[in-house]
């Protein structure tokens, strides 16, 4: 047992060395053969019912059928994602446990906040189809009509509204950067804190707070409840059209991507069995352009869309970027 | 103990247990304390901290009883409803000790040992301190916990459970 | 108010798809069964079974999930009462009563007046629910952090009906368990005393440190005996006395519906659940009933208070749900994805567009109450055999299955570690007459407390006047004032004619020891 971890940990340091790949390639070509031969377990490290584990469930059946064995969910929640992601680490790099989760922002979080023993290059992204944004929104009988009331009246009076979010997350990222972008000093506001989106959601739907700045798709069941006053993504939201956009209010701040979710597994993975990573990347990509599986996740109001392992990888690395370049404003 | 014409007693089990806590909470306090002074840290956890250890230094004196107030029969004051009768008996206390101690070293040993072999141990164990003696009431019924335990829980939970031999 | 075509079109799918009601039995036998292996909460019940779900139309799974719901409402009091192992943190104020009853040997009795507290209080709950649905769902979003703490505040007013011999003692425990419910990331993103464990940057797991400080003082010393009780005649299981416990509920129709209301509001309240409701509703039981003093001693309206706000909690629960898409606790979020599953978004617009199936849920809920009935009777009377097997083969399977109870709450070796350091400490307390209640109320209550008093001084911008902009948390924070005078009030008047009676007892017994030696004197 201390033998196999200790070979494993010469592995990681040996990352992508090509002696080490080399040292290995014998025997994963042979374990890829018969793989898989078990089922396969699915990590969320989110609570039942969550999206992830709402994405995964759905998703299931499909990829069930691509791979030929069972898949099992195992849901790991817990401070913030990172038992998860260390559970998901401490797995054999031998294809039977991949993980479904919120990629972005969270793994960053973990590393950049919580001192977290991994780093963000450990995991390697297949597919994220999922992408949020924040939403600036107000409860739909709210006194305020558009962001740029917002901001007039906060210029006034940086006490005047109250503002809902979540710390330490993306929201807040780019709640600071656009109040920074129209010159109003964040440490002025009236922050309440809320340790999850969807409590941040009911206070902004039930105006307890005037202005709540939280990832957009949780509105989605309380959109009547709602309205919507600067979505923070450069185009159009397919999935929320209505919403006006970031620029349209005037300001042009630089802004972090909210919530990446999808399909991932350990970079070591990735390095030390390629053959077994790449059934994997082919399952997937089968399963996500199935017809029935888009129709039957749209009818969920969950994602689909294909974007491949090298468009993941560089979303989630890019949004890593980002909050590592941001990270003081989280602090 | 003796101060000044007075003699002490000095109950040292509440005294530790009371002193461990203050302990806790004072390095709780501290703690908080290091990560940030801001208000959004410390608004409910000092105030409760501070009072934690005032209550400690009211608690405090109880630890130390005058020797003839400890020879005079406790006075009998209301007994709390909630607190379940603790027996006090040299034999029974030796039980519950004992049944502490394997509980500790099962919970313990799961990850190690296998959950299959620390279950049977414990159970087999816990069984002993209840007094059970026959060998082979003691290797079934602990072998039965084990199964019934091992696969019914394995069946209702999607985590692993390190097992060494089921 | 209600909608009568809708209501009609409700009983229609009621009785187009009896198929589905054949899930009702099964699911309430799944819920009762995992709610009663301790550490098994409601959610984790309906996260086992939720896979299963999947496979059934739509109405046959909510069915099913919502049996398994109302099931596990109940199934947390059987351990409460027989062991003093609270299932989840929704039944602990059960265990104050009920387990003193069953030491008594009215474990019956006991059991008895819980199910019917529970069921007869469900099924208020959800009819109350199809009444007001919808001005429900709009109340509940207004309720903001100051409401909550105010709740926290009630919650933790429990601490005065613990009655310890030493009020210093309960008071140092208390604080000591809000400072342990905090312990972990704060809603404002800082994080202390986590020793650097990740497992506890979430905070210490409640359920496996409140089974351990209760399981210490209790479990343990079970060893010492040979049977849970003692007495050979009161192990007996009869079914004339569980009815006896049942038909007992009906005298105290004040109690139940004291019980429901609290339930029900809080129930209702997202992020809250039942787990304070109970607290709340034994301790306005006991601090208004005559005969508060016997409460926490086996008094029959202790379990009845906190079972009728247990049950009642889950039609507010569920009233969030349906009206909002929101969850009020594990066990709805659970509801949620399973409606999401099959393509049907609770919310607003749901209950606009599908009135007819929002009443059909609610009203197969109260036929699921109604089936509780039966079968929750044939269950606590297989339940109550464990009365009847010596300890040394009870005790080890239960701290076998206690143990690994916390263990499915983590999924790693931290649940059960929590259980077993808690229960050192819970030996030590209890050991040296600190109310180890106190902690377990300090633990379940002092996350709440933190992030509510926070998020109010945030809200307020450290402002007190802004309370006055919050009708609702002072009508809160009077009802409670008025509560307490009140009762101190009549407590005062209380004392006063027991120290006159005691006053003339003793003048009775002085003439009568004058006059002659045979003469005993009458007990009070």
């Amino acid at each position: 047992m201390t033998d196999f971890t200790r070979r494993d940990a010469f592995k990681i340091t040996a990352g992508g060395l090509a002696a080490a790949s080399g040292l290995v390639a014998m025997p994963s070509i042979l374990r890829a053969a018969n793989y898989p031969t078990r089922p396969i377990n699915v990590i969320v490290p989110f609570a039942t019912g969550g999206y992830n584990d709402r994405l995964s469930r759905a998703f299931l059946t499909f990829l069930e059928k691509e791979v030929g064995q069972p898949l099992v969910i195992v849901n790991k929640p817990g401070a913030g994602t990172q038992l998860g992601n260390s559970y998901a680490l401490n797995q054999p790099a031998d294809g039977y446990s991949i993980l479904c989760t919120s990629a972005a922002p969270y793994i960053p979080l973990t590393v950049l906040l919580q001192n977290a023993p991994y780093k963000v290059e450990d995991f390697s992204m297949i597919n994220l189809p999922s992408r949020d944004y924040t939403l600036a929104a107000t409860s739909s009988n709210g006194p305020v009509k558009t962001f740029a009331e917002v901001i007039e009246k906060l210029k006034k009076d940086p006490s005047s509204l109250s503002i809902g979010v979540q710390p330490a997350s993306a929201d807040y990222a780019n709640m600071v950067l656009a109040f920074q972008a129209a010159d109003i000093d964040p440490t002025k506001l009236r922050i309440v804190t809320y340790d999850g989106g969807g409590p941040a959601r009911n206070a902004t739907a039930g105006a307890q707070v005037d202005v709540g700045f939280v990832g957009g798709e949780g509105f989605l069941p309380l959109k009547t409840k709602i309205r919507p006053l600067a979505m923070f993504a450069a185009e159009k939201v397919e999935w929320y059209p209505d919403a006006p956009l970031i620029g349209a209010s005037g300001l042009k701040p630089d802004f972090v991507e909210g919530s990446q979710r999808g399909w991932a597994v350990t970079t070591k993975l990735k390095n030390e069995q390629p053959e077994i990573y790449k059934f994997l990347v082919g399952a997937i990509e089968r399963a996500s352009k199935n017809p029935a599986a888009i129709e039957a996740l749209k009818l969920q109001e969950l994602a689909t869309t294909w974007y491949g392992p090298e468009a993941s990888d560089k979303a989630y690395l890019d949004n890593a970027a980002k909050m590592a370049k941001y990270v003081d404003l989280l602090k | 103990m003796r101060i000044g014409r007075q003699t002490y007693v000095i109950d040292y089990g509440h005294l530790a247990l009371i002193t461990l806590i203050a302990g806790a909470v004072f390095w709780y306090l501290f703690d908080a304390r290091s990560v940030s002074l801001s208000v959004n840290n410390l608004l409910l956890v000092q105030p409760v901290a501070i009072f934690a250890l005032a209550m400690y230094l009211f608690i405090l004196p109880q630890c130390f009883r005058k020797v003839d107030a400890v020879a005079a029969p406790r006075a009998g004051g209301e007994k709390d409803p909630f607190a379940i009768e603790v027996s006090t008996g040299h034999s029974d206390i030796i039980r519950m000790v004992a049944l502490g101690v394997s509980l500790g070293l099962m919970v313990f040993l799961l990850d190690v040992i296998g959950f299959d072999i620390a279950i049977f141990l414990f159970a087999a164990a816990a069984m002993a301190i209840c007094g059970e003696r026959r060998p082979v009431h003691l290797l079934v019924f602990s072998l039965a916990v084990t199964l019934v335990t091992i696969y019914g829980f394995r069946a209702l939970i999607s985590y692993p459970m390190p097992t060494t031999l089921l | 108010m209600i909608d009568i075509t809708a209501f009609n079109d409700a009983l229609g799918i009621m009785f187009t798809s009896v198929g589905s009601w054949g899930w009702i039995v099964p699911g309430l036998i799944v819920g009762l069964v995992f709610s009663a292996i301790p550490g098994i909460s409601i959610t984790m019940a309906m996260a086992i079974v939720l896979p299963m779900s999947l496979y059934m139309d739509f109405f046959s799974a909510i069915v099913f999930l919502t049996s398994v719901y109302t099931g596990a409402g109940f199934g947390g009091s059987v351990p409460a009462i027989l062991m003093n192992i609270p299932g989840s943190p929704s039944s602990f104020a059960t265990t104050f009563d009920g387990y003193a009853m069953s030491q008594k040997g009215e474990h019956n009795e006991a059991l008895g007046y819980a199910l019917f507290a529970s069921t007869l209080c469900g099924i208020a709950g959800y009819l109350l629910l199809l009444l007001v649905i919808e001005p429900l769902a709009d109340i509940v979003l207004r309720i903001g952090p100051v409401e909550m703490f105010a709740v926290a505040i009630w919650g933790m007013m429990l601490l005065g009906s613990l009655g310890s011999t030493y009020i210093s003692r309960g008071l140092l425990a208390a604080a000591f368990g809000i400072l342990l419910g905090t312990v972990g990331m704060n809603t404002a993103g800082f994080t202390r005393g986590t020793l650097g464990l990740p497992v506890l940057l979430d905070g210490i797991a409640p359920i496996p440190a409140m089974i351990g400080l209760l399981a210490a003082s209790q479990l343990l010393s079970l060893a010492t005996r040979d049977y849970i009780i003692e007495a050979e005649g009161s192990r007996e299981v009869s079914l004339r006395k569980i009815l006896k416990g049942c038909w007992g509920t009906m005298k105290y129709p004040g109690v139940l519906l004291r019980g429901s209301i609290i339930g029900i509001i809080i129930g209702a309240v997202p992020g809250v659940g039942s787990s304070i409701g109970n607290l709340i509703a034994y301790a306005e039981t006991k601090r208004t009933a005559k005969d508060s003093a016997t409460f926490g001693k086996g008094n029959p309206k202790g379990v009845i208070a906190a079972e009728s706000a247990v049950a009642s909690g889950e039609g507010g629960s569920m009233a969030t749900m349906l009206a909002l898409g929101i969850p009020g606790g594990g066990a709805t979020a659970i509801l949620i994805a399973a409606f999401m599953m099959h393509n049907i978004v609770p919310g607003p617009s749901f209950i606009e567009t599908q009135k007819p199936m929002v009443y059909a849920i609610i009203l197969n809920n109260i036929v699921q109450a109604i089936v509780l009935l039966a079968v929750g009777i044939g269950f606590i009377y297989v339940a109550s055999n464990i009365m009847k097997v010596r300890t040394r083969y009870v005790l080890p399977a239960i701290l076998v299955i206690a143990t690994l109870g916390t263990y499915a709450v983590t999924g790693e070796a931290a649940g059960p570690i929590t259980l077993f350091v808690f229960a050192l400490l819970g030996y030590a307390l209890n050991r040296y007459e600190y109310p180890v209640s106190a902690v377990v109320v300090g633990i379940l209550l002092g996350r709440m407390l933190e992030t509510e008093f926070l998020r109010s001084y945030q809200l307020s911008g450290g402002n007190p006047m802004y309370i006055l902009e919050r009708p609702a948390a002072m009508a809160i924070f009077a009802v409670m004032f008025a509560s307490l005078a009140m009762t101190a009030w009549g407590k005062r008047k209380q004392n006063r004619a027991e120290a006159a009676e005691a006053l003339a007892m003793e003048r009775l017994r002085d003439e009568a020891a004058a006059n002659a030696a045979h003469t005993t004197p009458s007990k009070g």
